[in-house]
This record gives C-alpha cells, sequence and structure tokens, in this order.
C-alpha cells in the first residue's frame, strides 16, 4: 500500500525506529529535526512511501544512510543535503538515474535519512529496508545475504569531500568505507547497494517503515495511557529482560564505531545485567552465580526505555544514573538463512573482543 | 546553635525562612516581591532577622532561590538579546540554531544568528579552518546592538580553541563589556541541547547580575556582609554567587528542587506529586522516598530541549499572576498582581481572579466581587474549568503509573486548587505551604563536582574513576556535607584522543545532605 | 622525443635515488618493472614538455605508501594502468601523456612502466623535483590545479575515487584508503591539460636524473672522483662526512619519521651530524645548530660508491656523505614554504635558502 510520510508523522516513525534500531542508527530526535527543517525549507509536506511488491523489476534503487559513531552525530550534525548529494555523485559516477530510494536499516535516524535524500531529490521511499532493525557494519544486510554487491557506493562528508567505493566485496566495501569515516571525523553519509527491482524485492525486508510507524503508533498510544509494558508485550511480542538502573558506562569513539558496555542494577540491587554495544545493542547478559550469562544475542533487537518516561535511549544517550526497563523485541523472519549467523551472528562482532 | 535563612524570590512574593540546625522553623516572613526586587527582599530579610533577636549572630549562610530567570524564560519577559553564534560550519547547516525554540521565545531574545566555519571532531583537530574574519565581518552588523553573546563550537568539550578565540574576537569588535557564555563550560555531549543551555544562559544573565548586585548590598546593609552567599541549583545543591553571575542556567530551576523538597520537609509524605503554584508558573515534580524523582530525559526550559541534571518537571505559565484574556496566559502581571488585578483594585484579569471567584474564596486586601462587576459567572466557571484541565493535563503527564496519586500543593497560589484534581487520591495543603520553596533553599544539598584527566596508560580506569569519587566525597564533606547521605550523581568520561596516552576527562558529581 | 633504453633506465635510478632525498621508495623496483617491458619489446617514449600541445590530455601516476612497506610487497604493475583506463572512460577521450608526480624514487619509474604497458608517451618532467611524503605536496598544487579526482587501486582489485574538496583532503582520504589497502596503493591524479603542465611541472626532470646516473657511471669508468662528479653536475654542496652512529624511527600514520646521527671524520671531526626525515630527510643539523631544511634536497650517500642511501636503508656503521642541493624556485614562494616547510613538518624554524647557510 502507498501512503505518504507527512510533517506530522515524522516523530512517531523515529519513536518507532529506535524500538527496532535496536539502540542504534543514529540519533532520532535529529534524525527527524532535519527531515522536518528540510520539508519547511523545501516547501514540501509529504513523501510518497511505496509498496515493494508494487514497484518493476527494472526499476533502479539505491539505499541511503549515515555511518559512523553515533555519539559523534549528536555533537556534529550534518549540513542536510549529504545524503542527496552522496546519491547523485554516484548516479554521476554510475551514468543513471535512479528511481526509488530505500532505508538500508531501519532504527533511530536512519530510517528517516533516505526520506531527506528523496526529499532534495524528488524521489519516492520504497517501504522496506535491508535488515529489519540496524546493525553497525554495512555488509550486514539482507540484501548482501542474497548476493547484492554494495558497491558501486559513495561515502561523502559533510565539508564536501566524496568517495567512490567499488570493492571486492562487501566486507571490503566496509572497511574501506570505515577508515574513511573515522578520517572524515567518525560520521559519513552513503549511498550504497545500487539494485534493481527484481532484487530488491528478493533481498528487502518489507514493509518496514510501516512497521516503524506502527510501532511507534503503539508505543505512544502506551505512554498515553501509562500500559507501555502491556502494549509491547501483548501486542509487539516484546519481552521483558530488565529494571533498574545505569551504574557504570563505558564508552569509547573506536575505528568509526562507539563501543561499550553499560552495566545495570536492579532497583533492589540484587540483579547485575550488562549490555554490550556496537553503535547498536548486540548483547544482553546477566550476572548469575558471579558470571555473565548471555540471555539475548544479535539479531534479536534489545531495547532500553526510560523507566519513566518509556523514551527509548538510544546508544548515543545512555548516561550513568538512567533508570531503565530493557526489552528485547523479534526481528524480521528475513534473517532466518543458513548464512545469518557468519553474517551477523555472535563472532562477527569487535566488541567482543574487547569487551569480553 | 547555627542559624540558616532560605529565601524564595518568587514572581509575587518573597518569603524568608530561618532554620536552626534541626531544620526547626525559628521565623517565617513574606513580603511582596517588588519591581527592584530588592525592596521586597530587604524587607523580607529585615523582618526575619529582626525577628531572630540575639539568635542574629549564629547566622552562618543565606540561601536563595529564585525563579526570576525561568519566569523570564516562560513568559518570555526581562530577557536580554542574544548572539548567538554555532561555529560549526559547513556541519550542522541543516538545523540551525534556535530550530526548535517556541516562536514567541526566539523572539524575544531577538533571533539572531551567526553560523562561521570551524568546529573540531572528536580527536581534537579541526573540521575546517575556524573563519575568524568571517566573524569579525559578521560581527560588526552588531556592534552595538548586543550585550550578550551564546558560543557553541562542535567538539568544544574536547577542545575549547575555537570558542576561546571567538571569545576574544567577540570582545574585540563589540567591545569587552559584552556578557559571553562559552558552550563548553555549560555541559558536554550534544550539540543542539548544550547549544540551547549557552543561549538560554546568555539571555538571562543581565537579569540575574542585577539581582545579585542588589541582594549583597541588603546584605551589607544589614551588616552581614560577612555571611556566606549562595543561590539553589537545578540539582537541589547549592552554589556561590561568583559562579551564578557567569552560569545563572543552572539556578533557573533551583526553587523547583526546594519546593519538592520542602513540600516532604512540610508533609512528611514521600511519595506525591507536588504542584507548586506560584504568580508565574506551576511547576509540577515528583516526590519518590522523600527525595525530588530525577529526570534522565532532555529537560525542556520553556519549551527548549537542554540536557541538564534536574528534577524531572513540568512546567506551565498558568499560576495566580497569569493575565487572562481569550487565552489562558503566557505572561503574567508577577509582582504587580496585588496592584493591577481587578480584586486588588486594578483592571487586569488574572488566574487569582477566576480562582477566587470560582472557588468563593476570599484572601485578605481582596474584593473579588469586582470581578463579577466586569465578567459574569458563566464566564469565570468556564476558565476555571480550563485552568483545571491545564492542571489535570500536567498531573497526567508527570505520573509515572496508571491510577491516582497524592497531591501536595505548595506556593502562594496553592490555594487555587482546592479540591483534588481528575488523577488524584487526595490533595494536602500544608499549613506554611507558602514557604515549601524558602524551606526548602535552607536545606539544600552539598554538591561537589570534579573533572581531572587521567591517562588510562598508567592509570587503570577503576582506580581513576574510584579516585575521582573520593575526591569529590571529600571536598563535599568539607564542604558541610553528611559522609554517610553522599550520593554519586554522575560518571562521565570525555576521551581527550588529541592528548598523548589514551588521556580522559573524568567528571564526578557527589551531592549530599548538609551536616547539622 | 626519444625512446628510453634500458641503460637509461640504469641511469635513471641512480639519478632518481639521489633526488629522492632518502624517500620515494626504492627506485630499483620500478626499474625492473620497467626494463622488464622493454625486454618484452615494448616502447617507452620520452617527450620533451616543448613538445606538447596545450590542449593534450595528461595524468601523472604513482605509488602512494610507506617506503617501508613497498620494498616488502613488491607492485604488480598492472593496477596503475586500470587507473588511467578509468580516467579515459570518465573523459571520453583518451589521454595523451602519462607523466612522474615527484622524480624521486620509485615514482620516477613507474610510468615508465606503465608507458611500456600501455604505449602512452612520458612527459619530460615531474612535480616536485625531488620527493615528498603527501599528495600535495607538489608544484601543480601551487598553482591552484585539484589533485581530485583521484583515482586509487590496489593489487586485490578494490578501487576507488576521492572527489576531496581541497588536496589536503585528497591527501588525507588517500592515506587512509592507503592504510586499510595495506600500505599501498596504486594512484593516477593531478589529470590536467597540456598548458598547465608547462607553467607549473619541474621540467625535464626525466633528463636531469638520467643525466646524473650518466655523470657517475662516467666519473667510475674514467676513474675521477665520484663524488666530485656529482657536486659538478648537479650544483650540490658537500655538507658532512663520516659514520652513523644511531638510527631512531617509527611508522606513524603511514608514515616512517626518525633521525639518524652522523659522527663527523676528516674536516668533520669531533662534530655530530643530526638528520631529522619523514620518508624523506627533512633537516640536518651540526651540534644542535641548524644547517638546512626542506624544501632544499638532502641527501645521504655512501661515501665509497656515491649511490643514495634511503631512509629505511640507513644503518649504523655506514661510512656516508651528505649534500645538499637547492630546490625548485616555486617552493620557495610563500604558499610553496607553506606547503612544504619545515613549520610543516612541525619545526618551529624559518626556512633560509641553502646558498645563505653555506
Amino acid at each position: 500500500m502507498t501512503w505518504r510520510l507527512r510533517h506530522e508523522d515524522i516523530d512517531i516513525l523515529t519513536l518507532g525506529s529506535s524500538l527496532l534500531g535496536s539502540g542504534g542508527g543514529g540519533n532520532p530526535y535529529i534524525g527527524g529535526l532535519l527531515l522536518k527543517k528540510s520539508m519547511e525549507k523545501l516547501g514540501i509536506d509529504g513523501i510518497e512511501v511505496i509498496a515493494p511488491d508494487s514497484i518493476n523489476d527494472d526499476a533502479t534503487i539505491i539505499a541511503s544512510a549515515g555511518m559512523g559513531s553515533p555519539t559523534i552525530g549528536s555533537e556534529k550534525l550534518p549540513n542536510g543535503e549529504e545524503y542527496a548529494r552522496s546519491l547523485s555523485r554516484l548516479e554521476k559516477d554510475m551514468e543513471i538515474e535512479f528511481e526509488y530510494v530505500t532505508p538500508s536499516e531501519i532504527g533511530g535516524a536512519n530510517s528517516v535519512v533516505p526520506f531527506i535524500a528523496a526529499l532534495f531529490r524528488g524521489l519516492p521511499v520504497l517501504d522496506g529496508d535491508g535488515e529489519g532493525r540496524a546493525f553497525p557494519e554495512l555488509q550486514m544486510t539482507t540484501f548482501n545475504l542474497y548476493g547484492i554487491s554494495s558497491t558501486p557506493m559513495c561515502l561523502a562528508d559533510e565539508r564536501g569531500n566524496e568517495l567512490i567505493i567499488n570493492s571486492v566485496d562487501n566486507l571490503w566495501a566496509e572497511s574501506i568505507a570505515r577508515s574513511v569515516t573515522a578520517r572524515f571525523g567518525g560520521r559519513g553519509y552513503v549511498a550504497n547497494y545500487p539494485m534493481s527491482g527484481k532484487d530488491y524485492k528478493k533481498s528487502a525486508v518489507k514493509n518496514s517503515v510501516s512497521r516503524a510507524r506502527d510501532l511507534g503508533e503503539l508505543l505512544s498510544r502506551g505512554m498515553r495511557n501509562n500500559s507501555v509494558e502491556d502494549v509491547l508485550t501483548k501486542e509487539a511480542g516484546a519481552s521483558e529482560l530488565f529494571d533498574g538502573k545505569l551504574t557504570d558506562l563505558v564508552r569509547e569513539n573506536n575505528g568509526g564505531f562507539s563501543i561499550g558496555y553499560a552495566i545495570f542494577r536492579s532497583t533492589e540491587g540484587e540483579k547485575t545485567s550488562r549490555i554490550r554495544f556496537q553503535n547498536e545493542y548486540l548483547f544482553f547478559d546477566e550476572k548469575i552465580e558471579g558470571d555473565m550469562i548471555e540471555i539475548v544475542t544479535t539479531p534479536e533487537i534489545i531495547c532500553i526505555l526510560d523507566r519513566e518516561t518509556y523514551m527509548p535511549i538510544t546508544t548515543d544517550r545512555l548516561r550513568y544514573g538512567q533508570r531503565c526497563k530493557v526489552f528485547s523485541l523479534p526481528v524480521g523472519e528475513k534473517w532466518n538463512h543458513p548464512l545469518a549467523d557468519d553474517l551477523v551472528g555472535r563472532r562477527v562482532f569487535s566488541v567482543l573482543k574487547h569487551f569480553q | 546553635m547555627k542559624v540558616r535563612i532560605g529565601i524564595d524570590v518568587g514572581s509575587t512574593n518573597t518569603d524568608g525562612v530561618a532554620l536552626d540546625e534541626n531544620n526547626n522553623v525559628l521565623t517565617k516572613e513574606k513580603f511582596q516581591t517588588t519591581e527592584d526586587i530588592s525592596t521586597g527582599l530587604f524587607n523580607t530579610l529585615r523582618k526575619v532577622i529582626q525577628n531572630l533577636g540575639n539568635s542574629k549572630g549564629y547566622i552562618g549562610s543565606v540561601m536563595i532561590g529564585t525563579t526570576h530567570g525561568l519566569n523570564a524564560i516562560t513568559s518570555r519577559v526581562g530577557l536580554t538579546e542574544v548572539l548567538a553564534i554555532r561555529i560549526g560550519l559547513p556541519a550542522g547547516e541543516g538545523i540551525p540554531p534556535l530550530s526548535d525554540w517556541p516562536e514567541e521565545l526566539k523572539e524575544a531574545i531577538g533571533n539572531h544568528i551567526l553560523m562561521v566555519r570551524g568546529g573540531h571532531e572528536y580527536t581534537g583537530e579541526e573540521i575546517v579552518k575556524f573563519d575568524e574574519n568571517g566573524l569579525r565581518n559578521y560581527l560588526a552588523n552588531y556592534r552595538g546592538k548586543i550585550k550578550s553573546v551564546a558560543i557553541t563550537s562542535i567538539f568544544s568539550f574536547v577542545n575549547p580553541e575555537h570558542e576561546l578565540k571567538a571569545e576574544s574576537i567577540v570582545k574585540e569588535v563589540l567591545g569587552e563589556e559584552v556578557l559571553v557564555t562559552l558552550s563548553n563550560k555549560i555541559s558536554s555531549l550534544g550539540l543542539l541541547e548544550r547549544e540551547n543551555s549557552t543561549i538560554l544562559n546568555a539571555s538571562i544573565r543581565p537579569l540575574m547580575m542585577r539581582i545579585i548586585v542588589s541582594i549583597e548590598e541588603i546584605l551589607k546593609n544589614l551588616e552581614l556582609g560577612d555571611v556566606k552567599l549562595y543561590f539553589a541549583q537545578n540539582d537541589g545543591t547549592v552554589a556561590s554567587e561568583d559562579f551564578v553571575r557567569k552560569f545563572p542556567i543552572f539556578t533557573v530551576a533551583g526553587p523547583i528542587s526546594n519546593s519538592i523538597r520542602g513540600a516532604f520537609v512540610l508533609t512528611g509524605i514521600e511519595n506525591a506529586v507536588v504542584f507548586d503554584v506560584g504568580g508565574a508558573t506551576t511547576n509540577v515534580g515528583a516526590l519518590t522516598n522523600g527525595y525530588p524523582r530525577e529526570s534522565s530525559n532532555p529537560v525542556i526550559i520553556g519549551g527548549v530541549r537542554t540536557n541538564f541534571r534536574m528534577p524531572d518537571i513540568l512546567s506551565i505559565p498558568l499560576a495566580g499572576g497569569t493575565i487572562v484574556r481569550d487565552k489562558i496566559g503566557p505572561d503574567t502581571l508577577g509582582f504587580r498582581l496585588t496592584k493591577e488585578a481587578i480584586s486588588f483594585g486594578g483592571d487586569v484579569l488574572t488566574a487569582t481572579d477566576i480562582a477566587l471567584n470560582a472557588l468563593k474564596i476570599d484572601l485578605p486586601g481582596a474584593e473579588r466581587s469586582r470581578v463579577l462587576k466586569k465578567f459574569d459567572n458563566d464566564f469565570i466557571t468556564s476558565k476555571y474549568v480550563t485552568m483545571r484541565n491545564m492542571w489535570e493535563n500536567c498531573l497526567d503527564k508527570i505520573k509515572t503509573k496508571a491510577g491516582d496519586v497524592r497531591l501536595v500543593t505548595v506556593g502562594g497560589g496553592a490555594f487555587m486548587i482546592h479540591s483534588k484534581l481528575r488523577g488524584s487520591s487526595d490533595v494536602i495543603r500544608p499549613e506554611s505551604a507558602q514557604y515549601a520553596n524558602a524551606i526548602g533553599a535552607a536545606t539544600a544539598l552539598i554538591g561537589a563536582r570534579i573533572d581531572r584527566a587521567y591517562s588510562y596508560e598508567a592509570v587503570k580506569r577503576e582506580k581513576a574513576i574510584e579516585e575521582s569519587i573520593e575526591q569529590a566525597k571529600s571536598i563535599s564533606v568539607e564542604a558541610g556535607a553528611v559522609p554517610s547521605t553522599i550520593e554519586v550523581k554522575e560518571v562521565e568520561e570525555v576521551s581527550m584522543p588529541y592528548l598523548p596516552g589514551n588521556s580522559v576527562k573524568i567528571s564526578v558529581k557527589v551531592v549530599g545532605k548538609m551536616a547539622q | 622525443m626519444r625512446d628510453l633504453n634500458v641503460q637509461d633506465l640504469e641511469n635513471l635510478e641512480v639519478g632518481a635515488g639521489i633526488l629522492g632525498t632518502g624517500g620515494g621508495g626504492d627506485p630499483y623496483i620500478g626499474k625492473l618493472l620497467a626494463r622488464e617491458q622493454l625486454l618484452r619489446g615494448k616502447k617507452i617514449t620520452l617527450v620533451d614538455p616543448k613538445e606538447v600541445d596545450s590542449e593534450s590530455e595528461i595524468l601523472p601516476v604513482a605509488m602512494m605508501g610507506a617506503p617501508v612497506i613497498m620494498i616488502e610487497k613488491v607492485p604488480g604493475g598492472k593496477e596503475v594502468v586500470k587507473s588511467l583506463e578509468y580516467f579515459e572512460k570518465n573523459l571520453k577521450e583518451s589521454i595523451d601523456f602519462i607523466t612522474p608526480i615527484e622524480i624521486g624514487g620509485v615514482n620516477s619509474t613507474v610510468p615508465l612502466a606503465v608507458a611500456g604497458m600501455t604505449g602512452k608517451p612520458v612527459v619530460d618532467g615531474d612535480g616536485e623535483g625531488r620527493a615528498f611524503p603527501e599528495l600535495q605536496m607538489v608544484t601543480f598544487h601551487l598553482g591552484d590545479i585539484q589533485a581530485s579526482p583521484v583515482a586509487m587501486f590496489d593489487e586485490r582489485g578494490n578501487n576507488n575515487i576521492v572527489m576531496a574538496t581541497d588536496n589536503v583532503w585528497a591527501e588525507r582520504i588517500a592515506r587512509s584508503v592507503t592504510v586499510r589497502f595495506g600500505g599501498s596503493a596504486y594512484v593516477a591524479l593531478y589529470h590536467m591539460k597540456g598548458i598547465d603542465y608547462k607553467k607549473w611541472a619541474v621540467l625535464n626532470t626525466i633528463t636531469k636524473c638520467i643525466d646524473i646516473g650518466d655523470a657517475i657511471m662516467d666519473a667510475k669508468r674514467s676513474g675521477r672522483n665520484v663524488f666530485d662528479a656529482l657536486l659538478d653536475e648537479t650544483g650540490g654542496v658537500m655538507i658532512f662526512s663520516g659514520k652513523i652512529i644511531e638510527v631512531k624511527r617509527e611508522v606513524e600514520r603511514g608514515f616512517a619519521r626518525g633521525s639518524t646521527v652522523i659522527e663527523g671524520s676528516g674536516e668533520f671531526r669531533n662534530k655530530h651530524m643530526r638528520i631529522d626525515f619523514q620518508n624523506e630527510n627533512l633537516m640536518a643539523s651540526i651540534d644542535g645548530e641548524i644547517i638546512t631544511s626542506v624544501p632544499d634536497l638532502i641527501t645521504i650517500l655512501d661515501s665509497e660508491t656515491s649511490v643514495a642511501i634511503t631512509t629505511e636503508h640507513l644503518k649504523y656503521g655506514f661510512r656516508v656523505n651528505v649534500m645538499v642541493m637547492k630546490c625548485d624556485e616555486r617552493w620557495r614562494t610563500a604558499k610553496g614554504l607553506e606547503t612544504v616547510g619545515p613549520r610543516y613538518f612541525g619545526y618551529d624554524i624559518e626556512y633560509r635558502p641553502m646558498e645563505e647557510l653555506i
């Protein structure tokens, strides 16, 4: 079904995608505000969201996202036109025109970023993405799982620098883009996974923009009625994992990522848990008889909510002393694939090497 | 014996109390707040001191809480025009300064924005070269027009160099007397929130400086020039006046903390929602186990996102002095309430006029029937219903669980809420409700904050944090905190990659109860 | 216009080592690549800039990376050809000439190998008249010619196009990609017209290199003092002679930084010279007093053979002579010194031309 994302829908969309983003995908407030400001600037209210099944097999599609450490993203803001510039540069280099923009991930700012690129270029956005959540690296997509190349891709910065990458595989694209992103000062703006409509229909997580919007509405209703736990567990399939206070936070900007862990202690101080993150929350552990035992692992989604307001807390907003509730959410079935474990299984994440 | 004086300079009344070391109220007084602030304050202080008689010599400290800054921000009156400079182009152009601000507030501070190239990366190196000449040229347009400047540079808390350079250029072009607030002194990560707080600080600095000067004058006149003068801060601790001159934004919500803690001291109720109804705003907070509940989300002040640690509060421009027209507020009569409100013989319709008639309450000095000569009962009832709705919405927003909560009302306008609101199980208006703020100020917490740089190659992280906490604790004990009550409020690490040896700045903040 | 022979390559190697001022990588590897082309019967044509039309398309090609890594990871050569093809595809017309970006070290010979592979002639000149460690340190940069687009290839098949806002950013981005590629990359950049080349390049430096090599060979054959012959040919000045007694180095952000100390002998007895380097030799001082610095050319030579010693080959016990040569005049302008003067490399000293100091 085709619908329009209007100015007034943006907060709901970013709210829902903050849940799906597993704490990552960039600061949702800044992403949302940038989209609103861009709409106001261009005098356009409403961007078309197109159902993937309705597009032609030979349609040309491009994914759009911000990459790098979200902690840095909340300080060094975009100027707004980077996303579209990255896309246009790639068109020039590939000598084709893109007809649709897709999110590469649904999470935080990255679910609205494609709308900013689309807005500046007058293009529609596809209702789908390549993850159904957010992951820290460019190759961690269902697009990759189904054999789509992420290159040629373009990586831009806010100064006007651009880099076209052609790589032998998607892991190399990530590795090159990551080191240049670090050189850019920790943030880069990406257009990648150029593909056909046929490939998109095969490889994308469909309807995920709608899912984010619906989750946003659900959470917002829960907030109004003070029934967030209820709506999340009963209507969204979430499970409550923990209830406590953040008592230690280790976080560093490392190689273009924000990596670290947060320790939580339950209100009575009896239980201790830990969440390790690399841009996104990846692993939830609980201390059992002195040992940290992994309870929830990728690709399952982990959300941290403020225990008073129930606003999702993204990795860049973690602070000492926060009182939180932790939930897990099921990820889409697109990841039920024999190769998924090699791509997003626990052993591929470098945060585990730093923090055992 | 040790005596502490707590003063709350509200927009309508200036309240004062004197407490002994066991928090017993020795005396309490209130006078009308005056336009110059100092006359009202002088009257209150003088009376409190007079009442103390021979105990005057035991006065150790005077603690002031004032919402003047907050009122100025929420009612958009009394603010100084600010030039908001952001150093960071080409980054951030898509979200200019003042982006998410309410229109009236933007106008009230003049909507002067200046964005120039510069700023740093998290590594401390430049994003692009700082455009000093550009800044100098732009600034020339503001010569003689701007008295207060807010400067925010990207990652300035890692490397403040561009903010410092900009400050000297501002002083060179606009004059030495111009007040400059630098964002790196206000808070850390999160450009928009830090910038907002910096601009707000700049907009209330002249106002707060005037207030401080007049208070010092009064203390001198009362032969209390040597007594320590403190201001209540947003986080429930106190700060010295020289700090507040530069950073008044840290005190704007001080009285809110005060009123919540004061409500606890007065009622002994540990869990409740507290409504502090003053002259300009109703501030709503929550008491959890006897302490103000702290917010972990961005704190909104007057419609603007900031990133302070403060009690979770909602503030609406509806209180005793609120002017009622077609819509209610947001402007207020403030201290002129008892002259210009209709019930007091003036001709401005206020929320007090509405409440007195709707609830049929008589106040000394007020003649509520004067209102009925101009407005009929239906009008009054409908306005009061609107007011109640505004409060009820507020109550609903501050609640964290379904079900009714206990409601404590304090402040000069507490009488305006006489029966329970939708969502509350009962309403408690303690005796001396009016003095909750002043009592809270006199029982404010002692805090200590330290920033220390470490190299994790030389000192292990755990050890460095532990050391910092210990140091902060000992500073707070020296300042008068009871060791057993000290709590760690904040631990923040900022890595400084441009310094050698894995350098990190650790900021620790602790607070504790004042020793008896 | 003339075709180079194997002897030219041998001479070029010697000259490139001397103009490389200790850096630019070992020209030996590039010579082997170029010689291989000649042995296969390919031609390497050298063109005088005077013969180049103003409208012709010129593309400098080079290797980028730390010399220490290059002597281990020997280049294949084909990767540079790919970068040339990229430019032709994007320009939709052919590149007429290639040229070295720097004359010192390996990058003097890499374009010759490419010329052999593609049949494109090489213009006799370069962008430095010596070797420097960073991409923006070329006379083209002083003429506001853009390095971008920079085409970069690795031996695996990864390739990137850098479009930077300025040449310093082109350097930064290309450098981090090079590090990611494992320390070396093959690049084509500063694409320009003949008219710009003739105005901004340091001209006829390939011939200069060959002549230096020839003079040394000639001196050897005729039994003349090789070092004197070298000073005569280049207009250089000997500033020290002695034995290396200390070498310090570290690899920092893709560069080889360090210093060496030489204990004087003969007329320099009881004196010590210290030479600081970052890929190339940057500054020479005797007993704490600065003798000369970039952008003038400081070269350390084996005292027996007068073969230049690159910074990565410096070792304790080597007997050496140190000479200094005058740089291209454009490096002595304000923008030239801002780009490659001692301050850029972190030494808080004023540059003084070698003629004044010695």
